[in-house]
């Protein structure tokens, strides 16, 4: 009797994980904004060059160069004129390679920490690695966007998928030896319509793809960020307001303390002293997305000269002061910037086009057949990430089945950098 | 020929800008969202800029110089030479900034970091074979931050709006002022050395010191020009340097 126990012990223990999933901020929005802690970030250390050569301490294993492309050849405004190529970013190896591809997540650009440091894991991993920018970048929208108009999912996958066809040839095909994707947030979604529009187009053959904290559907994410703001503030002024109170506490501490910078710790440190209460986490993501949507619209509104932000007919010069524009960018919300710039410029561009139309072709679940079927396509996310609602959760669930890993915490990619995390997508890639 | 190159300087800033015109799309929003400002705001990120348009145009100006000028040689600079003869330079430059740093945290009436500096110099310039090596860096005491416009700020001078110098970048009317005080304090070490010999060779040597001193000051800055990727960078900057600016005269 006591030796089936033990047996049967024995197979439980099989299928517990070997030890607890440590990640320390069990609050999501905690996760979201405090991110991992230098401490609990993977080691770089622990994954060893790919060969002997790689060990010689003269030849740069690591190197990361930024790099540009000119993609289209048309006119940009003065006051984006540094916008004129697209940015990116490439770690070689020597060798032929396999090569990985990261997406980074909404307004963020290919030299995020987030890419940064899954660059520095995946070159050390024996990968060549290229970062891209979001669609939604400002860089992105002047220099690779077809149509300069960020926000319709199936175009920024075909401006995306034309750019990385471009770098791929400025690298030469023959020294890759197999495609792989990746992408966090909204680039995770847009890796997964890449890995779709490959099968038509074909051009890569990618051998795996995996989605980091990706969004179901752009609308319903989005929706959801736009509201921390509007459910937790009365008006713009207030959240301002929260902001500046934040601002100045921060400015309390690093008068107090004897740091001559800030460090990544010092956001934590300061939490440590006067715990930012949540309503003010969900205030600061909330503010962190219209900040960033500001830029894009205000980018895309001088781009395409539509009068949205900027008179339309007036040209930005470089001596302007933008704070009217500013101030007129950050009141616009995800849903307003959809009803009242995206959504009038697709039905311009193909009248048959609706609201219906154009939210459901933005939304993983216009691709689900293909995603059920595509074993080499897997999801890491978090059972509390903030941008998901239950029926994205059940849609994942369904559609990913086996391939779906979910953390207990890490709200919305918070624990992109955790050891665990990181650990769990080298093997998934080098499988 | 300072001149002569500050001449070529802008002609090839000139040469980059002539592009096609860039000209409004067919579509035009049925909503426009621009606002006039309104005044009844409070602006908690505001930051006193009358000259803004001056300001913008010297912005603009530094980026492109940048971007076409100065990083590229930044840039062969740091391919050429071993990263250790590089922190070489910048030690031996930041060695000699100590003199405007002590005697600036003297005219500020701060003992603390006076000592810390004269401790710096001294022992720096003869264990560290005449700043070359930063020993005291490496034993974590590393170099404070003080300068005149600092200095002026403990006594009470206010800031002054908000100034973009040319190539120096972001700073204020009293700041700016400052820079002209530190720099008389900064000695060149050609001119230290180079007694005996003749003017030409004298002045060229000077030069040339300057012109590393240059190039190893934008190694050491790590701000690249629209890295923010927003449109908006300019407010970023400004109110950045600012509140910076302010907290350091505090500390």
């Amino acid at each position: 009797m006591l030796r089936f126990l033990l047996s049967c012990l024995f197979v439980l223990a099989g299928f517990l994980p070997a030890r607890a999933y440590d990640y320390p901020f069990k609050n999501p929005y905690e996760a979201t904004v405090l991110a991992t802690l230098p401490r609990d970030e993977f080691p770089l250390e622990s994954v060893r060059p790919a060969g002997l050569a790689d060990l010689n301490p003269l030849r740069d294993l690591g190197a990361v160069r930024a790099r540009e492309l000119l993609l289209h050849e048309r006119p940009v405004p003065e006051i984006l004129w540094y916008d004129d190529t697209l940015q990116y970013s490439l770690a070689l190896q020597r060798r032929i390679a396999p090569l990985l591809f990261i997406i980074a997540g909404t307004g963020s650009s290919y030299d995020s920490a987030t890419c940064r440091f899954l660059q520095a894991v995946f070159h050390r991993a024996g990968f060549h690695v290229v970062s891209l920018s979001s669609p939604t970048y400002p860089n992105f929208v002047v220099s690779a966007s077809t149509t300069q108009v960020p926000g319709f999912i199936p175009q920024d996958v075909a401006d995306l998928y034309q750019s990385m066809d471009a770098i791929v040839s400025q690298i030469g095909r023959d020294k890759i030896s197999s495609y792989n994707l990746t992408g966090y947030s909204l680039g995770g979604t847009q890796s997964a319509f890449l890995a779709e529009l490959d099968t038509r187009e074909k051009r890569f053959g990618f051998d795996k793809v995996m989605l980091l904290n990706p969004a179901v559907s752009l609308l319903t994410s989005a929706t959801i960020l736009d509201r921390l703001l509007s459910d937790n503030v009365a008006d713009q002024g207030e959240a301002t307001r929260v902001v500046a109170d934040l601002v100045s506490d921060l400015s309390e501490a690093y008068r107090g303390s004897n740091e001559v910078n800030f460090g990544d710790e010092f956001l934590f440190a300061l939490h440590g002293n006067r715990s930012i209460s949540e309503k003010e986490l969900k205030i600061l993501i909330g503010v962190a997305f219209r900040v960033s949507l500001a830029s894009m619209v205000f980018t895309s509104d001088v781009c395409t000269g539509a009068g949205y932000i900027a008179p339309r007919g007036h040209r930005v010069e470089k001596n302007e002061s933008l704070s009217p524009y500013l101030d007129a960018a950050v009141g616009v919300s995800f849903e307003d910037y959809v009803d009242q710039y995206l959504l009038p410029f697709l039905a311009f561009r193909d009248p048959a086009m609706t609201r219906e139309r154009a939210v459901a072709a933005s939304s993983l679940e216009s691709i689900a057949p293909f995603l059920r079927r595509a074993e080499n396509i897997a999801v890491m996310t978090n059972a509390d990430d903030i941008i998901l609602t239950k029926d994205n959760f059940r849609f994942l669930e369904s559609t990913f089945a086996g391939r779906l890993t979910l953390y207990p915490a890490g709200g919305h990619c918070g624990n992109l950098r955790y050891r665990d995390n990181v650990a769990a997508m080298l093997e998934f890639f080098r499988k | 020929m300072r001149t002569l190159l500050f001449c070529l300087v802008l002609l090839v800033l000139g040469g980059c800008a002539t592009t096609a015109e860039h000209g409004p799309g067919p579509f035009q929003a049925p909503v426009h969202r621009g606002l006039p400002e309104d005044p009844s705001v409070e602006r908690h990120f505001q930051v006193h800029d009358p000259w803004e348009g001056f300001n913008r145009n010297m912005y603009h100006f530094n980026a492109q110089l940048d971007r076409y000028v100065y990083l590229p040689v930044v840039r062969t600079y740091e391919a050429v030479l071993p990263d250790s003869v590089q922190q070489g330079v910048s030690n031996i430059f930041n060695n000699l900034k100590e003199i405007p740093i002590f005697v600036n945290s003297v005219l500020q009436g701060n003992p603390k970091k006076a000592s810390v500096s004269f401790g710096r110099f001294v022992f720096n310039t003869t264990i560290g074979l005449g700043g070359l090596i930063d020993v005291l860096g490496n034993g974590g005491i590393p170099q404070e931050n003080e300068d005149f416009g600092q200095t002026l700020g403990v006594w009470g001078v206010p800031s002054g709006p908000y100034l973009v110098l040319p190539v120096v970048g972001p700073s204020g009317v009293r700041d700016a002022g400052g820079l002209a005080v530190d720099a008389a304090m900064n000695l060149n070490p050609a001119d230290m050395f180079l007694d005996g010999v003749g003017w030409a060779a004298r002045s060229s040597a000077t030069m040339g010191v300057y012109g590393l001193k240059a190039v190893d000051a934008r190694h050491q800055v790590k701000f690249r020009y629209y890295e923010t990727g927003s449109p908006f960078e300019y407010q970023l900057v400004r109110f950045i340097y600012s509140k910076k600016r302010e907290l350091d005269i505090e500390k």
